[in-house]
């Protein structure tokens, strides 16, 4: 046997236990007390035996006695303390851990220390109970920073996932996990402190466990926000292209109804940033780009550029809750839009319950200024700033004027002559709380400033009206169209739209793609669902389009069906019952007025378990 | 017994420090088990064996700007979070194939 190895290993254990002992002892009668609160107690003369048993006579427990002061470090029941403040040898109360916790969570989330998180949440305000829609990934409710639970009562407090369309908004890729952390992870002492750590989030998963997602789920999502009465959404997710009139107006029409839509504005800059490269939907006017900065407030590189730009918040190296459990650090502006979304949230908790757009203008405001003077396409209109943002708003409680608000969009940004004959135009109409307003029948619709005879009909939505604008004489090239709306208070609204003319270049149309997705039985995997959708060769969706297709399994053929795509340029066919194993389409025509198909069907198969 | 025990923890220690230090070896397995799952992939979409796949080029390390991979598709929006990954060049039949890895994913991405 050799000595030295049993010697050692012997004093590692004594010295391991020791350490072991005193963290129990530390834990079980010091930090873990119930009823107990830490406190730094100083006297007029160096504590002695005296000292010590009057703390211990209050019910305290004793954690120090120092030297170097006259003080003693103890936790006593509140009542003591209150007792010791009486106390003429007493000089100090002072309480004791609490602010080291906070500071130690705000050290570890730079970025909301950064924008002031930490000084709005000493003065109280954590965004109590205010709700946010995470639209992502989902969100792993079951980390202990965003409260381990699901359902009222709970920090994530519902949501829905429209990628398996199911009510379980569980995140399956971690990115959603991360975003909801930055907007309200708990105070708690553990790990990352959000901005508005009592907020209530909403998980609505449209991302896939690869990240990436389609706009028919956003359009849904939204409708579930209006539903649901949220009022601030964070969408850290985008895209380079446009992705068409539906969306942007699910966004137009949502924000009308009062939703305060953040957004990253996407990951496509360059050193230089002189490109427009501001992705969808931070581009639409009805939501806050938000750019990325880092930790000495510039702009990181990546992050888009563009006029759309709105407000900049950090971005790089941001720590945050890991699905799963942990933290992890992850850069881009997906970090930067929910640290804008938690403030929005601080912003709602006040006394002034402020709209959407009083909210939006205080964040642009209250902003600072980086970059060239006011607002440029590097940075917007600043770093946000929560104290500056919430201490305006209190300062200074908004008292909106009365206004109407009109939010107007037409069904296509560009028609063709000839094969259009008339748009359809949509006024969403709201007062100025961003209530809708019923009953109005007050429209005067100007075509490129004359007017022109549109009958505006409200829909079953509430404050959404339509009407019908003839195209007839309209001349190719740009133009706009402006409705104002009069309310029973004599107060007027103006909402413009603009939309081209042109004769359509398409000529063929194509399959662009094929996308399956389950549904129906207890776990949405009874039957299947074959999604294709057309386009023309301008990149445009071709409704009305007649789709016939050969569906196979394993290789056989089991079924053909024939559908008419709808205003996405999409039609989906249902198979019921469908039975496992591995699913292709074929397309066998494709019919569309004027548009010659190109006769391809692109690569696809599911793999039904 | 105290030798039992004090040999316990020295293995309790030897077993966290192994843990701990299991990420730095990370970058050169991810690479391997990327450039396997990329050929896996591709061997299926084409018929062949695997072993009939080369690499048709360094294996390069790529930041992609979000969850695209650099590998966008219409109609589509991707998380915007940098996302680590690498891309691959495989050969097979005389044809060049690009992949894109990142987060787990491992994409075809020809374009």
């Amino acid at each position: 046997m050799n000595p030295v190895i049993s010697k050692w290993p012997r004093r590692l254990f004594f010295v391991a236990l020791s350490v072991f002992v005193s963290a129990i002892t530390d834990s079980v009668s010091w930090a873990q007390q119930p009823n107990l609160v830490p406190v730094l107690i100083g006297f007029n003369r160096q504590p002695g035996p005296a000292q010590e048993a009057l703390v211990r006579g209050a019910g305290g427990r004793i954690k120090y006695t120092y030297r170097l002061v006259p003080g003693i470090a103890a936790a006593l029941p509140q009542a003591a303390i209150d007792a010791l403040h009486r106390n003429p040898n007493v000089t100090s109360v002072e309480p004791d851990g609490f602010f080291h916790k906070i500071d130690a969570e705000l050290d570890n989330t730079w970025g909301v220390k950064r924008i002031g998180g930490g000084t709005v949440h000493a003065d109280g305000n954590k965004g109590l109970n205010v709700p946010v829609a995470v639209i992502d990934t989902g969100i792993d409710y079951k980390h202990p920073d965003l409260g381990g639970c699901l359902g009222a009562g709970c920090k994530v407090a519902g949501g829905f996932d429209f990628v398996n369309n199911d009510s379980d908004p569980i995140d399956d890729e971690g990115h959603g996990t991360h975003v909801a952390g930055t907007v309200a992870a708990l105070d708690n002492g553990v790990g990352v402190v959000g901005v508005a750590p009592e907020a209530k989030l909403y998980g609505l998963k449209v991302l896939n466990a690869s990240g990436s997602g389609s706009f028919s789920d956003v359009i849904k999502a939204l409708q579930w926000v209006v539903d649901n009465g949220i009022k601030i959404t964070n969408n850290s997710y985008g895209s380079s292209g446009d992705p068409g009139t539906l969306v942007r107006a699910a966004f137009d029409n949502s924000y009308a109804a009062g939703v305060l839509h953040i957004a990253s504005a996407g990951n496509s800059g360059s050193c230089a940033g002189k490109n427009d490269s501001v992705g969808y939907p931070a581009k639409y006017a009805s939501v806050v780009a938000v750019a990325a900065t880092n930790q000495s407030d510039a702009r990181a590189c990546f992050s888009s550029t563009g006029s759309a730009v709105e407000l900049s918040a950090p971005g790089v190296s941001i720590n945050s809750t890991r699905m799963g459990g942990g933290y992890v650090v992850y850069s881009g502006t997906s970090m930067a839009s929910p640290h804008v979304a938690g403030v929005a949230a601080l912003l709602t908790n006040t006394a002034a319950l402020p709209s959407n757009a009083e909210i939006r203008s205080l964040l642009a405001s209250t902003a600072q200024d980086l970059g060239a003077s006011g607002k440029d396409s590097l940075y917007g209109y600043g770093l946000v700033n929560a104290a500056a943002a919430v201490a305006a708003l209190s300062s200074s409680p908004v008292t909106p004027a009365p206004a109407v608000k009109v939010v107007l969009t037409t069904d296509k940004t560009s028609y063709s002559s000839g094969t259009d004959t008339h748009a359809t135009l949509t006024a969403v109409v709201t007062n100025e709380y961003g209530e809708s307003i019923s009953g109005l029948n007050a429209f005067v619709t100007k075509l490129d400033g004359t007017e022109a005879v549109v009958d505006f009909t409200e829909t079953a939505s509430a404050g959404t009206y339509t009407g019908t604008l003839s195209l007839s004489g309209v001349d190719p090239g740009a133009h706009s169209v402006a409705v104002t709306v009069t309310d029973t208070r004599s107060v007027s609204g103006t909402g413009s739209a603009s939309f081209s003319m042109g004769t359509s270049s398409a000529n063929s149309v194509s399959v662009a793609a094929i996308d399956y997705a389950t549904t129906g039985g207890k776990k949405n995997d009874k039957h299947l669902n074959t999604t294709v959708q057309a386009r023309d060769n301008d990149g445009r969706a071709v409704s009305g389009a007649s789709v016939s297709i050969e569906l196979s399994r394993d290789g056989t053929r089991i079924a053909t069906a024939t559908g008419t795509t709808g205003n996405t340029g999409t039609v989906t066919f249902v198979y019921n019952n469908a039975p496992s194993g591995t699913y292709t389409t074929r397309v066998t025509d494709v019919t569309a007025a004027g548009l010659q198909w190109d006769g391809i069907t692109p690569a696809n198969e599911f793999k039904k378990p | 017994m105290k030798r039992t025990l004090g040999w316990a923890l020295f293995g309790f220690f030897l077993v966290a420090c192994t843990v701990m230090g299991r990420t730095e070896a990370q970058p050169e397995q991810d690479k391997a088990a990327v450039v396997q799952a990329a050929k896996k992939d591709l061997a299926h979409r084409l018929n062949v064996r695997q072993e009939s796949i080369e690499l048709a080029g360094p294996i390069e390390e790529v930041t992609w700007p979000n969850s695209s991979l650099g590998c966008p598709e219409p109609g589509m929006n991707y998380a915007q979070v940098l996302t680590p990954g690498y891309r691959i060049k495989l050969q097979s039949g005389g044809k060049v194939f690009e992949y894109h890895t990142g987060k787990g994913v491992v994409k075809l991405c020809n374009r």
